[in-house]
């Protein structure tokens, strides 16, 4: 296999292409570390590459195939985040892996390369793409358009092939947009599914890690690797992730009750974006057909996720934003953000949190009567890479669209579902459904009860294969 | 293009609109009434470890 060849490849044919030995695991690693090299400062997407661990690493692996000690992920590359994506952080080294990257390591994967993001992982509120140490993120389908964020250079370098996966972190769309803008597939997991340790934290609550890969079935062999106890994040639950398989799958996802509202498309999607999410949610009918109306409670997701990250997230950096190198971050209205959270009441947050225990007995109700919620991922298109994300009177042009992913209330649908999916700790799977108007990618997320991982990966995956969105590959 | 649009980028407006930022969260947030007997989701655990009368028990 050559380097084109393994470009674009998913985890599950690297894994087979390697037991076959069409490639080892060091040439497989060169391929991936001269991608990288070459096409990740196109996107933005490299913050470090790794090259003697990798080598390293690639080699240990040579010698588990050899010995046919090789598990699903032996041999293949991976991104891993630890710069935080902020200048004030630029030169920060840790002295031991995060816990997922010791586990993904002991699974046998190789680290190719640490992955740019959005800086503190846009804690604060950004306004610009540009708001990261890498620059903007640009997306593999057009590198004018925004790959999403936080997870910027995971999106990016999944979606442009230059790794078969990477690990995102999510507090409130963070592994959710950079899937749904790059055409990749991501999981968020429950909350406390997977260990935090090692990881930057925004938020104590909110924060998860999870996979971002070309294919449902690559997520979930991510997934089994990462998940688990861990006495060094008091918030993991234990709780390990098997996927379903053969005969439970393919009944599951018969028999799932999905619960959708209409108006989340035919309202709220943008116009170039609309007809692809139409054609996915009926491709998706097709698939798991009992559709049920259902829709979010009435309640303010986007003000309550607000609270609860920037509270936390102003305490977990109070030292930086109170210091000299605070100045060095890159967007001035995330800092205005930072500086104002500082000042969040105690019972505001306090009282988002109480709203929080009333989301989730609204969600578990709901979970009495459909098994999962279909929503779009995003319901527009990447924005433009200049474009402000806050919305704010632009100097002369039109007001751009919307951000829609807060809304609730009448007419709402559910395109609440993010924030609120995020403040209830449930879990969420983003996959591609075909192309706007404008050749960027759209996607669908669904989302479960606490723990579905099983259920939504076999739903994800039965629509993977029947369709082939996701095998689709951006001009290289 | 009026003196405001020009300055969406000016830090001490930046700074205004975070502050008026956070009091609409708020507002928004106290508006939604909550029952007194609900509690936030239980953050704080007290640490795992032997006491003394669970070791004397054990003996």
């Amino acid at each position: 296999m050559n380097e084109s060849e393994v470009r674009f490849c998913t985890a599950a044919e690297l894994a087979s292409a390697l037991r076959r030995r069409r490639i080892s695991a060091l040439e497989l690693a060169r391929a991936y570390l001269d991608l990288l090299k070459k096409l990740g400062p196109k996107y933005n997407a490299v913050a470090a590459l790794m090259p003697e661990r990798a080598l390293d690493e690639a080699r240990r692996a040579d010698r588990a195939l050899a010995k046919k000690n090789g598990g699903p992920l032996t041999g293949a590359a991976r991104g891993a985040p630890t710069t935080w994506g902020a200048p004030p952080y630029r030169d920060q080294i840790f002295g031991e892996d995060a816990t997922t990257v010791a586990r993904l390591r002991r699974a046998g994967a190789v680290l190719v390369a640490k992955l740019a993001m959005v800086e503190l992982a846009g804690g604060g509120g950004y306004r610009y793409p540009s708001a990261s140490l890498q620059g903007p993120g640009r997306n593999p389908w057009n590198i004018e358009r925004w790959s999403g964020g936080s997870s910027s250079g995971s999106g990016s370098a999944v979606g442009a092939g230059l790794v078969p996966f990477a690990i995102g972190s999510e507090t409130s769309g963070s592994i959710g947009t950079p899937s749904a803008y790059c055409g990749i597939t991501g999981l968020r997991p429950t909350y406390g599914l997977v260990s935090r340790k090692g990881a930057m934290a925004l938020s104590w609550t909110l924060d998860k890690l999870g996979p971002m890969a070309r294919t449902a079935d690559d997520c979930a062999t991510v997934l089994e690797a990462i998940a688990g106890a861990d006495t060094g994040d008091p918030t993991a639950s234990g709780k390990r992730f098997r996927p379903l398989t053969g005969r439970a799958a393919t009944s599951a996802a018969k028999r799932a009750r999905i619960a959708f509202a209409d108006e989340d498309v035919s309202e709220h999607a943008s116009p170039e974006a609309r007809r692809a999410l139409e054609k996915g949610v009926a491709e998706f009918k097709r698939i798991a057909p009992t559709f049920v109306r259902a829709t979010l409670p009435a309640m303010p997701f986007g003000p309550m996720v607000q609270t609860v990250y920037s509270a936390e997230g102003a305490e977990i950096f109070a030292e930086l934003i109170e210091g000299k190198r605070f100045e060095q971050l890159v967007d001035a209205r995330q800092k205005a953000g930072l500086q104002a959270a500082l000042e969040i009441k105690a019972r505001d947050y306090l009282h988002a949190m109480r709203l929080r225990t009333r989301l989730q007995d609204a969600l578990a109700a709901m979970f009495r009567d459909v098994d999962v919620i279909l929503s779009v991922g995003r319901a527009m298109t990447a924005t433009p890479i200049t474009q402000p994300l806050d919305n704010p009177a632009p100097p002369g042009g039109p007001k751009p669209p919307p951000d829609k992913r807060n809304l609730s209330g009448p007419g709402s649908g559910n395109m609440g579902l993010i924030a609120a999916g995020n403040l209830a700790g449930i879990p969420a799977i983003f996959f591609p459904c075909g192309f706007a108007t404008d050749g960027l990618p759209v996607g669908l997320q669904l989302v479960g009860p606490a723990f579905s991982e099983p259920l939504l990966v076999a739903l994800a995956s039965a629509y993977q294969r029947e369709t082939d969105h996701h095998l689709k590959r951006p001009r290289a | 293009m009026t003196e405001e649009e020009r300055n969406i980028d000016d830090p001490a407006r930046l700074a205004d609109e975070a502050r008026e930022n956070a009091d609409k969260a708020a507002s928004e947030l106290r508006a939604q009434r909550v029952p007194i007997e609900t509690e936030p989701p239980t953050v704080f655990k007290p640490a795992l470890s032997v006491s003394l009368a669970e070791r004397e028990i054990e003996q």
